[in-house]
């Protein structure tokens, strides 16, 4: 069968889709916590470093303005004794302006004095401009003994862009250079990376009026203090304006993460439903098809109903009423899903019911279960299989459907999901096609992926057709 | 006669099935999930503080206004079938569904300002049925009407292009093309150009233009781009199913037949192979129709269309339960409506049925 589907040239590159779609699935299972989505997905507070609504880095190759690229660099290790500095070199050639600069230390480290902390960066211009001259630190508490740590389960975060001692220090630093701008304007405007990273046009003070002064800025963390004081750890964010191979969302997530997360959960929605819904679909059809009469009509009228309804609307109201859990959904799904199966599955018994097999089986005495499970399902097996690949892209659409009407599952990322918060957040009207493109493309894709095979499959498995 | 009578009267027992099938689906939904006897209880509070109202306003003593008061509310909640378990209630609550009576919606309103959920559902149902019913047609006679043209040029170029558009049919969902086409003829003109080509949702402008010629332009503005969306979802579909029926009656007999007689080409597509081809077409129209209605739930949330798609993302948003099941229910009525007018006009297309 599988040497028959590779003649096919459409059974090909179905199947190529699904092998690679699987193994990324299979790297993601081993890689990716379970609790991926709770503990970092839907966690705005992991993301808070990420720059906001950046689309990929690749977007550089198809723009003229080169796009500030996102920069993390951690130090742990300083330079000096008594005034211990934490150097970092950025070197800065982008033609725009980073989103935002923040500076972390953890695990502060001191005896008997609070050491004094002053973050300082040079410009390639020589211009030196401090941004923090004393960050307070809780004193030692009454009772505390030697040595005093501070900042050792979350690190002291220094959002630079929008501190306001930093924004303070960069008006006088702007203004002192022939600018005209108040700390409002330069909080308000997000202006404190275009002062450090660029010069002044005109004195009007808007994003527009600076340009990028390029070359290596050296950004200090400057600690004076005791020989024995220490920090661990230092890190320099510096937010670009495009993030890693899918860009991010509003609150900064990596979606080529999400996506990664959503390859097992697609396919493992599609799956179950498909497989349950099938295994429901053929029983009940061999029965309906071989014993006949009252089941039959029992369970065909049943089957037309069901295969006859609008199915989204019901399966919104049974999620809705049931609460948007993915298992409900895979649930909601099967109990829906059987009928078309049924349907088609009861025609093929009916023909296989006349063959000489069967009259003989009978004959010879075997009972119904023996015919239905030794003579008939055998038979109808292969079809099945495809009618199974068939139904995958449905459950995966449909679920999709549901969380884009915002019933998907929280706790689990999917791709129907990250459309509906790109949908709700602004991604049209900030044509943040990187956030909108990418997860559609996906789920068409993986449909496109089994409807081919399912297209090879059926000459090979259809009696019908291959008679022809 | 007698059997073409028959046929409909079975279709229309099947399609009324459905309908009780859904209806009694929804009963037990309802009952179970409390939501009826939420739904009595407002209306039974509502008519105890009417009737006591109206007793303060006879100026009657307190004493007695509470005795009588009591009374009415006892009599009134075994009038709802309060009294009773739910499941003794289900005929009723089928009774109001069928009939739209489900009282006030939680948070939801219709244009007008009403609560009443017949009002919300009547007042957004014109709507779905022009965006529904204008893109089902739409690409449906393009579909045709280019299938039956290709059907006779099989391996052309224009049918390798319906190929690959009935393929892309088949995987993208029409909701997903809706997307595409707000963010690159909608949104990406708009941000990289400034021009506004086409709008990026709603029905009409806000505020809407007085002049009536030029509010059904603008209305005209607004579905184009949710047409085109149905057309490049639906059209590949329609015209590929199409050609494959009339390439399979054009090789019957009876067309080379006629053609052998000499009729002209035409006459021969249109009395030969378009007559015969209609009844299968119709079919996959049936067919087709629960998933058309399904699909535009959810893009008239993406063009943000004021029609029940829309409204039943705001009730679940709202949590708004008798909302949500009459939505339901108007889906399924307006599903077996339509299955009906079809069931009937295949029987008027197809000959075998009615004379047989």
């Amino acid at each position: 069968m599988i040497r028959e589907l590779l003649k096919n040239k459409a059974g090909v590159v179905g199947l190529s889709i699904l092998m690679l779609f699987a193994i990324i699935s299979l790297y993601v299972v081993a890689t990716f916590p379970l609790d991926y989505g709770i503990r970092y997905w839907s966690n705005p507070l992991y993301w808070q470093d990420y720059p906001k609504l950046a689309p990929p880095k690749w977007y550089n190759y198809f723009t003229k303005t080169k796009l500030v690229e996102h920069y993390v660099e951690d130090v742990t290790i300083p330079s000096g004794d008594d005034v211990k500095r934490w150097v970092f070199y950025y070197y800065f050639d982008a033609d725009t302006f980073p989103q935002g600069v923040i500076l972390k230390y953890s695990n502060l480290t001191f005896y008997r004095d609070v050491p004094i902390i002053s973050v300082v960066v040079t410009r390639p211009d020589g211009q030196v401009v401090t941004l923090v001259d004393f960050d307070p630190i809780p004193p030692p508490r009454p009772g505390e003994g030697e040595p005093y740590r501070r900042f050792v389960e979350s690190p002291r975060t220094l959002v630079l862009t929008t501190d306001p001692a930093v924004v303070r220090r960069v008006t006088s630093f702007v203004n002192a250079r022939g600018g005209q701008c108040t700390t409002t304007e330069v909080r308000d405007r997000g202006l404190m990376p275009h002062i450090i990273f660029g010069n002044l046009r005109n004195s009007t003070c808007s994003a527009e009026s600076f340009e990028p002064l390029h070359g290596v800025y050296v950004f200090e963390l400057v600690m004076s203090g005791g020989v024995n004081d220490t920090i661990s750890h230092v890190r320099l964010v510096i937010q670009g304006n495009v993030y890693g191979m899918m860009g991010t969302d509003y609150l900064g997530r990596d979606i080529a993460e999400g996506l990664l997360f959503g390859f097992p959960v697609a396919l493992l929605i599609g799956g179950i439903v498909a497989i349950f819904a099938t295994i429901i679909g053929v029983a009940l059809g061999i029965i309906s098809g071989y014993i006949g009469g009252r089941v039959d009509e029992g369970i065909q009228r049943f089957a037309d109903i069901l295969a006859n309804l609008p199915t989204l609307p019901i399966l919104i109201l049974l999620v809705f009423i049931l609460g948007p859990k993915l298992s409900n959904v895979v649930l909601v799904l099967i109990a829906f899903g059987w009928a078309g199966t049924t349907i088609i599955i009861r025609s093929m018994v009916l023909s296989v019911k006349t063959s000489v097999f069967v009259e003989a089986a009978r004959l010879a005495g075997a009972s119904s279960w023996w015919i239905m499970r030794r003579h008939i399902l055998p038979q109808i097996l292969p079809y099945s299989f495809a009618l199974m690949i068939f139904s995958v892209p449905g459950a995966i659409l449909a679920e999709a459907s549901l969380s884009f009407l915002g019933l998907g599952d929280p706790s689990i990322p999917t791709w129907g999901q990250i459309l509906q918060q790109a949908y709700d957040n602004g991604a049209l009207q900030n044509f943040a096609w990187w956030w909108i493109l990418t997860p559609g493309f996906l789920i068409v894709l993986t449909a496109v992926g089994f409807v081919l095979v399912f297209f090879a499959l059926e000459p090979i498995v259809n009696p019908r057709l291959r008679r022809q | 006669m007698a059997s073409l009578a028959k046929t409909l009267f079975f279709k229309f027992l099947t399609l009324v099935a459905v309908l009780i099938g859904v209806l009694f689906f929804l009963a037990i939904i309802m009952g179970a999930s409390g939501l009826s006897d939420k739904m009595l209880k407002a209306i039974l509070v509502e008519s105890v503080r009417g009737y006591k109202q109206e007793l303060i306003q006879q100026r009657l003593p307190i004493e007695q206004i509470d005795v009588a008061v009591a009374e009415f509310n006892k009599t009134m909640a075994a009038m709802l079938g309060l009294d009773q378990p739910w499941y003794f209630r289900i005929p009723q609550i089928i009774q109001r569904i069928f009939l739209l009576d489900l009282g006030e919606s939680r948070v939801l309103q219709s244009s007008w300002g009403s609560r009443n959920v017949a009002d919300i559902i009547l007042d957004r149902l014109p709507n779905t049925i022009v965006l529904t019913a204008s893109g089902v047609l739409i690409s449906a006679l393009v579909g045709i009407w280019i299938g039956l043209y290709i059907g006779s040029k099989v391996g052309s170029g224009i049918d390798r292009v319906v190929s690959v558009m009935s393929a892309i049919s088949y995987a993208i969902p029409l909701w997903f093309i809706g997307l595409v086409l707000i963010l690159v003829l909608a949104y990406g003109p708009k941000i990289i150009w400034g021009i506004q080509i086409f709008p990026p949702g709603g029905m009409v402008s806000i505020p809407p233009p007085r002049e009536p010629l030029a509010y059904f332009l603008d209305f005209l503005w607004h579905l184009s781009l949710p047409l085109i969306a149905s057309f490049i979802a639906f059209f590949g579909s329609w015209a590929y199913g199409v050609r494959n029926i009339v390439l399979n009656i054009s090789q019957e007999d009876f067309v080379n037949f006629a053609r052998a007689k000499g009729l002209p080409e035409d006459l021969v597509r249109k009395r030969y192979i378009l007559r015969p081809a209609l009844p299968p077409i119709l079919t996959s129209l049936i067919l087709s129709l629960a998933g058309s209605i399904s699909g535009y739930i959810i893009t008239e949330r993406v063009f943000n269309w004021p029609g029940l798609g829309t409204l039943f993302y705001n009730a679940i948003l709202a949590t708004d339960e008798p909302v949500i099941f009459a939505l339901v229910y108007v889906f399924t009525l307006v599903y077996v409506v339509a299955r009906f007018i079809l069931e009937i006009l295949y029987i008027i297309v197809d000959p075998r049925i009615r004379y047989d």
